[in-house]
């Protein structure tokens, strides 16, 4: 089942995140909790991590490119 | 046009979040601000010991103390652990205590989460590993989002007080200084005593003055009287 990986949201007042770099490429397996990438905000880079293990199958928002909060960035396969 | 002899400052992506922030808190929430003296003597010998045979990264900080007591407090005074949300004021069940970090160009603070259910030597652990990934970047979002209360400690300053400003959402801040050697009445008798002044910034829309002396006397009581720390 191909599960979505979603925009986190970071900070009260923020709609809308970027995507600083992959860590992961498509087709690497990644264990739940792993970083997988990190966000760029005003203050800090942070991690953001897979939330379930399987394989990364799709990147759906490329680094350098923003999203909004709660949108689909990514997918992974869990295989189940 | 520069003027000469001065230098206009450019704001980094840091700088303008912070200043937007503080000024929106500012003109927003009504602060107001309580202080009380905390005798620090049981708690610096209860680390002490606490700290015998412990070296480097192992050691328990007296920050960690402070984070101990104040999660147990903030669950006694559940309307200071509170954000808000748009219009509407939500009292939070973690108890996630944001920590004031000093980083180049700025600060930050992020949340040790779920601090209510977490003991002393855990927490120290934690408070020294949350320090070391803000400074290297890696922070998780939670972390970053999820601060329900913040400690903003410059102990490590020759501090005496200071008050600091809410962040939003929250609704209320703990400024202290340093623990310091200072003259106070014992029994009728002027005798030095280690002790720290903590100041709470609190929003008044969402909590009065009673509150926060309770609250801030239940913090001096178990930081005076640490037995229920450890």
């Amino acid at each position: 089942m191909r599960v979505p990986v979603e925009m986190p949201r970071l900070g009260y007042d923020t709609e809308v995140g970027k995507i600083g770099s992959w860590k992961a490429k498509v087709g690497d397996a990644v264990t739940a909790g792993q970083p997988i990438g990190e966000l760029e905000t005003e203050k800090a880079t942070v991690e953001f991590e897979a939330p379930t293990a399987g394989t990364l199958v799709e990147i759906v928002t490329a680094a350098g490119s923003e999203a909004a909060v709660g949108a689909v960035i990514a997918y992974i396969d869990d295989g189940k | 046009m520069e003027k000469p002899g001065r230098t206009p400052v450019t704001f980094t992506p840091m700088r303008a979040a912070i200043s937007r922030r503080m000024v929106e808190s500012k003109s927003k929430a009504p602060h107001f601000y309580v202080s009380t003296d905390i005798e620090m003597e049981a708690v610096i010998a209860a680390n002490n010991a606490i700290n015998e045979g412990r070296s480097g990264d192992d050691r328990v900080t007296l920050t960690a103390w402070i984070v101990r007591a104040l999660a147990q407090s903030l669950a006694a005074a559940p309307a200071l652990n509170a954000v808000w949300s748009g219009e509407a004021l939500e009292r939070v069940d973690a108890i996630n205590i944001g920590i004031a970090i000093a980083i180049p160009d700025g600060l930050i603070a992020p949340a040790l989460l779920d601090c209510a259910n977490k003991d002393l030597p855990t927490l120290s652990a934690e408070l020294r590993d949350l320090v070391a990934r803000t400074k290297a970047n890696k922070l998780r979002p939670a972390e970053f989002s999820d601060a329900t209360f913040t400690l903003s400690n410059l102990g490590a300053f020759p501090v005496t007080q200071f008050t600091a400003i809410v962040t939003p959402p929250q609704v209320a801040i703990l400024a202290t200084g340093k623990s310091e050697a200072r003259a106070v009445v014992r029994d009728g008798v002027v005798v030095a005593r280690q002790m720290l002044t903590a100041t709470l910034s609190a929003d008044h829309r969402a909590v009065d003055g009673a509150l926060v002396a309770t609250f801030l006397g239940d913090l001096k009581s178990r930081l005076e009287s640490p037995a229920g720390l450890a």
